[in-house]
């Protein structure tokens, strides 16, 4: 993890008192963009740094020009990069390949030639927040007519690599605000959530993916109890993981003034799947709604629509975690979960029941849910046979 | 467009109390780490047996293995830091019968043995790093460690073990020396963008100057609770348990079957690393002889010169490691005698660089022999021989024999 080198500490110390020691808000600024593209090109070297720079470019230019066409070929741009650096190879081996293995080769011995060994650092991320800037704009949103300003929205390095993923009037505003003054408050926020962070990080979820990787291959030998102990770490190493991730990122943010969103809220205490997504990732399911499932129609155009939606956002949300299709189940998996909590009421007498129960009950619907998305971790990070066989030993002894 | 939650500081969260709390509770657990940086914390030290070295994931510090030597070392006692890779570790010996046990019970008690060789380490590694910086509390003392035929030593020492020569050099501790810092740039700080892992050393040890980090979790994983399980204590509850109960239970040699030690399985592929020790070095010359190549010659020179200064090579005593004779004794006449020239010239070079060099007594046995390179208790027994002798006549040319001017 970046966070957790001697490098980026060292980086980070010199950014945040250089920042401050900066005497104008406007000075302070552009010493923020030097250092963000400092940390960028450290991390993400040469060939990383191009991607960014030409949708930066595309997406600041058609932004400015506030032409809707020009606004939807940004996006397309920024789409079809994301595409291509992160999925050419899973499209290639999994939808071309079975109908045309020569083809497939060539294509494959083509993308090889031009792409890096690597997808560019964060690529998810800073194309996702271009075009939620891309879609604002064309829909009558105010661009962002500083280069600077626009350039600190794409390269913010504590939300860089793993978001959160930011709403650019928010962020400005934020940005703006904090870099009046040094705020003590926000400072010691920032420290605060930073030693949480690398808690949650570094002492809990590295722990729990040293037994994890030990005990899950051999998970079929493991007593009943030890098997739910491996699932338990599984569903809490990830909480651990990510969540650490982001308070570390919104805490280094919080050192330089700029209150990055949040992106989990406990989401094991969730009651509903949609209770759960708005808890979780909070940024990236923000994100899914506003402009994927609401573009579509969202809950608009009867429920056979709203069904449809809800499973093309989610598999499109799962397949944004990775170039497999254990993944786009994930998604899809929790997709027809929130499709069953949003209709089930509807379903005569029996609805209407489970409803009271779980009103009654609130321990029921935690149950079910928490059930549902610790299943959802094992699909989440194994081949989906291998997942199902987990599953199935968790009742089997 | 919805706006995203952002969270704000919690009501009882004091921004002030937090940030005292967080720079005093910091001071504390550097006064602790300082605290331990000085305190020996492996009273029954014999060497770095895997549970408390880098391969077991325990990576000791500078100020850890010093208190160790001071714990052992006496004022008026000759200090004989022992480095080196496994053969000097000792692997194939138990504990209670290791060959530089031998060599302290040789030596009397005028001298103070203390093993700090690690596997697969280079003669620059640990034990050199710790006799370089104890270099004025302890002034008589002599570093001895084993090399390889044809192999010499990377001033910064090898790639597992370097992390303790940045800690040392970092920090401050070495003795300033020109040819080291100026292989150190050529190596280290050629290109700008390849500077982040020096960053990342040199920015680790200098906030563990100050903070004593690596000494608090070291000790806290000795004596309390091991955070880092290791890989030889994978299991519940033992990945967690402190490091300090666990014994060195190192094999005896003597115990295991001929045909374990010496496996026809792979016997060509130590043959093939018996004679890759000289063959890539040498050329026939025109009367026949074998002739090392000019360039590894001045590579040898150079290496060995950078790795340390001049008034520490005189004090510092090598000895190259030979094959066992199972293997020697099969290759052929022209392999042997090149075999044989390679220990030669490697002593050659080493006391062309100014060091004090021997190979091993004449006379080992395949079965002083652990198996290629390892040696049993009793080929231990006769190389402790041979060492002593040999340090008690670097410690009569140093005059570290003359009696110590009482305190005034």
């Amino acid at each position: 993890m970046i966070f957790v080198t001697y490098w980026y500490l060292v980086f980070a110390l010199v950014t945040v008192a250089g920042y401050w020691l900066v005497p104008r808000p406007a000075a302070r600024l552009g010493f923020l963009a030097v250092a963000c593209a400092v940390f960028h090109y450290h991390f993400a070297g040469p060939a990383g740094v191009m991607p960014i720079i030409v949708l930066m470019i595309f997406t600041f230019a058609a932004g400015y020009s506030r032409q809707g066409w020009a606004c939807i070929a940004a996006m397309v741009l920024c789409v079809a990069a994301l595409c291509f650096y992160k999925y050419s190879l899973f499209i290639l081996g999994e939808l071309v390949a079975p109908f045309s293995h020569p083809l497939a080769a060539v294509m494959l011995a083509g993308v090889k030639n031009v792409m890096p060994g690597a997808p560019p650092l964060g690529i998810s991320f800073f194309t996702f927040e271009f075009v939620h800037y891309l879609y604002e704009v064309e829909h009558g949103g105010e661009p962002i007519r500083n280069p600077l300003k626009f350039l600190l929205f794409a390269i913010f390095f504590p939300s860089l690599v793993a978001g959160p993923i930011k709403r650019y009037p928010q962020y400005l505003s934020s940005l703006q605000e904090g870099a009046q003054r040094f705020s003590r408050d926000d400072f010691a926020y920032g420290c605060w959530r930073i030693g949480i962070g690398f808690g949650k990080k570094v002492g809990i979820a590295d722990n729990l993916t040293y037994f994890i990787d030990r005990l899950q291959p051999q998970f079929a030998a493991l007593g009943l109890a030890a098997r739910w102990g491996v699932f338990a770490a599984i569903a809490f190493r990830i909480l651990m993981d990510f969540s650490g991730y982001s308070d570390i990122a919104i805490g280094f943010a919080r050192l330089l003034g700029v209150r990055l969103p949040e992106n989990f809220n406990w989401p094991y205490v969730a009651r509903s799947v949609q209770d759960f997504w708005q808890r979780w990732h909070i940024s990236l399911s923000y994100w899914i709604r506003d402009y994927v499932y609401i573009p579509l129609g969202g809950s608009r155009h009867g429920v056979p629509r709203r069904v449809f939606n809800g499973l093309v956002a989610f598999s499109l949300c799962g397949l944004w975690h990775g170039p497999a299709w254990h993944f786009v189940i994930w998604g899809l998996y929790h997709g027809v979960a929130l499709v069953i909590c949003a209709t089930y009421r509807r379903l005569p007498g029996f609805g209407s029941r489970c409803a009271q129960v779980f009103a009654w009950q609130p321990w029921v619907p935690w149950l079910l849910t928490q059930t549902h998305a610790w299943f959802g971790w094992l699909l989440f990070f194994y081949p989906v046979p291998e997942a199902l066989h987990m599953g199935r030993l968790l009742f089997v002894p | 467009m919805t706006p995203l939650p952002v969270r704000l500081a919690p009501r009882w969260f004091r921004p002030r109390s937090f940030l005292f709390g967080l720079g005093a509770g910091l001071a504390a657990l550097s006064a602790l780490g300082w605290r331990v940086s000085h305190l020996d914390y492996h009273p029954h030290f014999v060497r770095f047996c895997p549970e408390i070295s880098p391969e077991g994931s325990y990576y000791p510090t500078i100020a850890e293995m010093s208190a160790i030597v001071r714990a052992r070392c006496r004022p008026g006692q000759v200090l004989i830091i022992v480095g080196g890779n496994s053969i000097f570790q000792g692997v194939g010996q138990p504990a209670a019968e290791l060959w530089s046990r031998r060599v302290q019970e040789l030596l009397g008690t005028q001298y103070c043995v203390v093993n700090l060789a690690f596997r697969g380490a280079y003669a620059s590694d640990g034990g050199a790093v710790v006799a370089e910086v104890l270099r004025n509390e302890f002034p008589r003392q002599i570093y001895v460690a084993n090399v390889g035929s044809m192999n010499c030593m990377d001033p910064t020492g090898s790639d597992p073990y370097r992390f303790l020569f940045w800690e040392a050099y970092f920090k401050g501790l070495l003795v300033p020396f020109a040819p080291r810092t100026d292989y150190i740039q050529r190596r280290f700080y050629r290109p700008w963008t390849s500077l982040a892992p020096m960053v990342d050393v040199a920015g680790k040890a200098w906030l563990d100057r100050g903070l004593h980090f690596d000494d608090l979790w070291n000790y806290v994983a000795v004596d309390w609770c091991n955070t880092v399980p290791s890989i030889f204590h994978p299991d519940l509850p033992a990945a967690f348990a402190p490091r300090g109960r666990f014994a060195d239970d190192e094999r005896d040699a003597r115990d295991i079957p001929f045909e374990e030690r010496y496996q026809p399985a792979g016997f060509a592929l130590e043959m093939q690393i018996v004679r890759g020790g000289t063959e890539p070095y040498y050329r026939r010359g025109p009367d026949g002889r074998w002739v090392l190549s000019a360039q590894t010659q001045d590579y040898f020179d150079y290496m060995d010169r950078a790795a340390m200064p001049e008034q520490l090579r005189e004090r510092t005593l090598i000895v190259v490691s030979q094959n066992s004779p199972y293997y020697v004794d099969r290759l052929t006449p022209a392999e042997r005698m090149r075999e044989e020239v390679g220990y030669g010239d490697s002593v050659t070079s080493w006391r062309d660089a100014g060091y004090e060099a021997m190979t091993y007594p004449a006379g080992l046995s395949v079965d002083d022999y652990a198996d290629r390179t390892h040696l049993t208790v009793t080929g231990g027994e006769k190389l402790a021989a041979s060492v002593v002798a040999e340090v008690r006549r670097m410690a009569g040319r140093l005059g570290y024999l003359e009696p110590v001017p009482a305190r005034p």
